[in-house]
């Protein structure tokens, strides 16, 4: 199906914003896929129109320029979403180009400057690392760091070829005492990074127990140099 | 023809002849043939139509035809042989009587010439003139033999062979005629004694008599000419090896009527279908089956269309389960007037119909519709229609891009992106542990687009470890489809001693189905090897991949890359812009195309419409890169400066990419 981006195209030498009708590689756009594209727009604005209404509501607007609230805006912003991976909504094979148009129909949940942050890939995509990190508990996220290190976390490439990392930190979710520790994501992360930079996970540890093992150690040496 | 400038002065000079490179062009002629089908499939149905089509009555009374495979110690001959024909009437013509338009008795002139065809008013199964050399590259030799015993009593012999420039024909007639085919063939065969004609190829290719001996042949034959078996019980006889059979069809086409248990049939009966504002067809019948027990074997599998009793090829329908689609056949005939229309886009070995063209897009379309319903209804097959808008989608992107890529690529403009023919090149310096993945055996030399039902093989590979270093390491091997692993052929470790190899891994095969190949694109072979050592274990020491095309051309060199949709903004004059193109990311144009302008509406609802449409801004933008260029091509010989010159220029280039796209040239 194709999704409505907008795009700045120079045209005849003048920079316009036209709509750019994104579809798979080879796919031509009939008159029904404009259609279907069409609505799918409309319903993206739609949504994200009445996510800024009850953000307006519920007064969580103001958390995004407070600092150590915007965590919180952009945890609620994932969560209201989770519609995209909905397949009944948006089709899979869509999603990368939804995510992008996500960019076109607001400013207000966004961090900055939209067309900036649009034309990062798909896989750096600012809402689509609100959804990953609505995906875990809040206490965890609130407890585990800031936004700067979620953000961080997700970009890295170790976390993104090896599932189980973060697989890791949400079973750590369910089984930490969270108030015994506090902003530990971004160490372990940069800690994940200067180990596995340059290996693969999934070669060197076969089996989930021997990198959850390793991850672990990685905690413990962490938080021993904190506490002492 | 119209005199034209040169004639006048040919008559007062002696120009010299073209020379013509016989062997390469009996060659191309196979390569045709080889496209589609099998040697020995195409000299069967070249010698049952030409024999058909001679006839002495429309329902084949007394006629038969027979393949009869003579073997000597030095030499073996495969006998064509038919009876109830005219035989190969007429004289024997000099070359001047060629300038003129050759009546329908002088059969033995036209067979000796090339590309002297039929008048159309009597022009029946064959109509190109082509089929008789598939008879001469068909023999090891390049040479057939050819006697023909007319009701008068008359007997000729001829032959036909190939030297390096030459494609030299010669005729005896009577007697001598008679010596001099017993001498050549060493007294193994003997002049015709009834009336009709006879082709004895001489030395048959290797494959002829493989088929022959293994049974192949009369299969082909059956499958082919089943209609005329049926309906006219038409004689066709293959001796060999000491025997005798005659042809039957194929069991498969003894069609059943009625649903049972497994079998699920459908029969649309004869009556006018109108298939669009200007085209309508009599069918005569369309017959399908499906067989729920047993696929139907891939030579009559699909829907076989039909043209005077000849199978000319099948219409499958690609958007459902392979499982399905495998299990139904049947065909479909049409009255005479719509089969002289559908001759006019057959291909020229009667192998295929362009399906671009109106009609037999048209006739296509229906037989997939009818198909589909049949799914539908006696199936209970839900169809993905999404899946199925997807597939019709690429195809029509890639038909647009094809053709006026194929069409600037012969000219040589633009780069584009894609492999060039020397592939990807090897790695610069070679690493000390490596991956040796060897190339993938495709269906086709040369071309990375393998078909739903092909085999790639021959995947396979081995490590090489040139170190002084015995090493043991982690070999990842699988295929994938973009990020989706399709198989994993090795996950497993591996030790390899210091300077050697290990053993080869494979090789494994793919065949290819839709149901465990999602979709059609690039298929991507990888192999990995990453470190065991404890001091880097996860390290990937190396890492190879090769690609195969499912069910779609590889990227092609050429000017456009891709195309995209953009809805211009409202302001004139962008408003009236059709589309414009702007250079990509991978030394091609991207042609974006307007889909706020009227002229998208009134193609957007036909995918073939909407290619079309694509094509022509296609057009016009490659004559406007021509006009940016320092050094033109399109508009060499056309003065820049003068716009009334490069208007009309523009004219004829964008006719004559629109011309060879519809006449299937590129």
């Amino acid at each position: 199906m194709a999704v409505i981006v907008r795009e700045k195209k120079y045209i005849d030498g003048k920079e316009y914003l036209v709509k750019v009708y994104r579809t798979q590689p080879g796919r031509l756009v009939t008159s029904d896929e404009k259609e279907r594209a069409e609505k799918l727009d409309h319903l993206l604005s739609n949504r994200v129109k009445q996510i800024e209404q009850e953000f307006r509501a519920l007064g969580l607007l103001s958390l995004k320029n407070k600092r150590g609230k915007v965590l919180r805006f952009w945890y609620e912003v994932g969560r209201r979403l989770s519609f995209v991976m909905d397949t009944s909504i948006v089709n899979a094979e869509d999603r990368e180009n939804v995510w992008r148009a996500l960019y076109d129909h607001t400013t207000v949940l966004t961090p900055g400057a939209s067309a900036v942050r649009a034309e990062r890939g798909p896989s750096r995509n600012h809402f689509f690392y609100c959804y990953r990190l609505s995906t875990f508990p809040w206490e965890f996220v609130e407890s585990s760091g800031d936004w700067t290190s979620w953000s961080e976390l997700f970009d890295r490439k170790e976390t993104n070829n090896d599932p189980r990392i973060v697989e890791w930190l949400a079973e750590k979710a369910q089984e930490f005492n969270i108030k015994s520790r506090r902003n530990w994501l971004r160490p372990i992360t940069k800690e994940i990074h200067k180990k596995y930079n340059k290996i693969d996970t999934t070669v060197r540890y076969n089996s989930q127990e021997q990198l959850y093992e390793d991850l672990d150690k990685m905690l413990a040496t962490m938080h021993e140099y904190a506490e002492g | 023809m119209s005199p034209r400038l040169i004639d006048t002065f040919l008559e007062n000079v002696i120009p010299r002849r073209t020379v013509r490179n016989w062997p390469s062009e009996i060659a191309a002629i196979v390569d045709g043939y080889r496209s589609y089908t099998t040697i020995s499939h195409a000299v069967q149905k070249d010698a049952v139509q030409n024999s058909w089509s001679a006839r002495m009555n429309r329902r084949g009374r007394g006629w038969k035809l027979t393949f009869d495979l003579v073997m000597s110690g030095r030499n073996t001959f495969l006998q064509i042989i038919d009876e109830g024909t005219t035989g190969l009437t007429g004289r024997i013509l000099t070359p001047e009587e060629y300038g003129t338009d050759l009546p329908s008795e002088e059969r033995w002139g036209r067979f000796e010439g090339v590309a002297f065809t039929q008048p159309r008013g009597d022009r029946t199964l064959g109509s190109r003139g082509r089929g008789k050399f598939i008879f001469v590259g068909a023999s090891k030799e390049y040479t057939v033999l050819y006697d023909t015993l007319r009701r008068d009593g008359t007997y000729r012999l001829g032959f036909r062979t190939v030297t390096r420039t030459e494609s030299p024909v010669y005729s005896r007639d009577g007697d001598g005629g008679r010596e001099m085919l017993v001498e050549m063939t060493g007294g193994l065969i003997s002049p015709l004694d009834t009336v009709g004609t006879r082709v004895i190829i001489v030395n048959p290719v290797d494959e002829i008599i493989e088929d022959i001996r293994t049974g192949r042949f009369i299969r082909h034959i059956g499958e082919t000419w089943w209609e005329i078996i049926s309906k006219h019980n038409a004689a066709i006889v293959v001796r060999a090896f000491d025997n005798e059979n005659a042809v039957t069809i194929p069991e498969e086409f003894i069609l059943p009527t009625q649903d049972t248990n497994g079998i699920k049939t459908f029969v649309r009966p004869a009556g006018r279908i109108r298939l669009g504002p200007a085209t309508e067809i009599k069918l005569k019948k369309l017959h399908i089956v499906y067989n729920r027990e047993s696929p139907a074997p891939e030579d009559i599998s699909g829907i076989a269309i039909q043209r005077d009793g000849m199978k000319i090829c099948s219409v499958k329908l690609r958007y459902i389960a392979r499982e399905i689609a495998d299990k139904i056949h049947g065909y479909i005939t049409l009255d005479a007037e719509t089969e002289e229309a559908l001759l006019a886009d057959e291909g020229i070995e009667h192998y295929s119909y362009d399906f671009r063209r109106a009609l037999p897009g048209a006739v296509k379309r229906f037989i997939e519709d009818e198909l589909l319903r049949f799914a539908q209804d006696k199936l209970g097959y839900g169809v993905d229609a999404r899946e199925i808008r997807r597939q019709q989608q690429r195809e029509a992107e890639r038909m647009a891009l094809s053709a006026i890529n194929s069409f600037t690529r012969v000219l040589g403009i633009g780069m584009g992106p894609g492999v060039g023919p020397r592939g990807t090149g090897g790695e610069r310096t070679p690493r000390d542990v490596r991956i040796q993945l060897d190339d993938l055996g495709l269906p086709r030399p040369h071309d990375l687009r393998v078909n739903y039902g092909e085999t790639v093989g021959n995947i396979k590979l081995r490590i090489v470890n040139d170190s002084d270093e015995d090493i043991e390491l982690r070999l990842r091997f699988f295929l994938r489809y973009f990020d989706q692993v399709i198989r994993t052929y090795a996950d497993e470790d591996i030790a390899v001693s210091s300077n050697s190899y290990s053993p080869f891994v494979g090789p494994f095969e793919e065949y290819p189905i839709e149901s465990t190949y999602p979709s059609a694109g690039k298929y991507t072979v990888v192999a990995r090897i990453l470190s065991l050592r404890e001091d880097n274990k996860g390290i990937e020491l190396d890492r190879k991949t090769k690609g195969f095309y499912l069910e779609e051309d590889p990227p092609m060199r050429g000017l456009f890359e891709r195309c995209e949709a953009i809805g211009f903004p409202n302001d004139a004059p962008i408003k009236y812009w059709i589309g414009y193109s702007e250079i990509g990311s991978e030394r091609g144009l991207i042609l974006n195309y307007n889909v706020s302008h009227p002229t998208y509406d009134a193609v957007a609802e036909s995918l073939e419409d909407l290619a079309e449409h694509i094509l022509r801004i296609a057009s016009h933008e490659t004559c406007r890169y021509d006009l940016l260029q320092q050094n033109l091509i399109l508009f060499r010989d056309v003065n820049r400066e003068n716009p009334e010159e490069i208007l009309k220029r523009e004219r004829e280039i964008v006719g004559e990419i629109l011309y060879k796209f519809h006449r299937r040239e590129i």
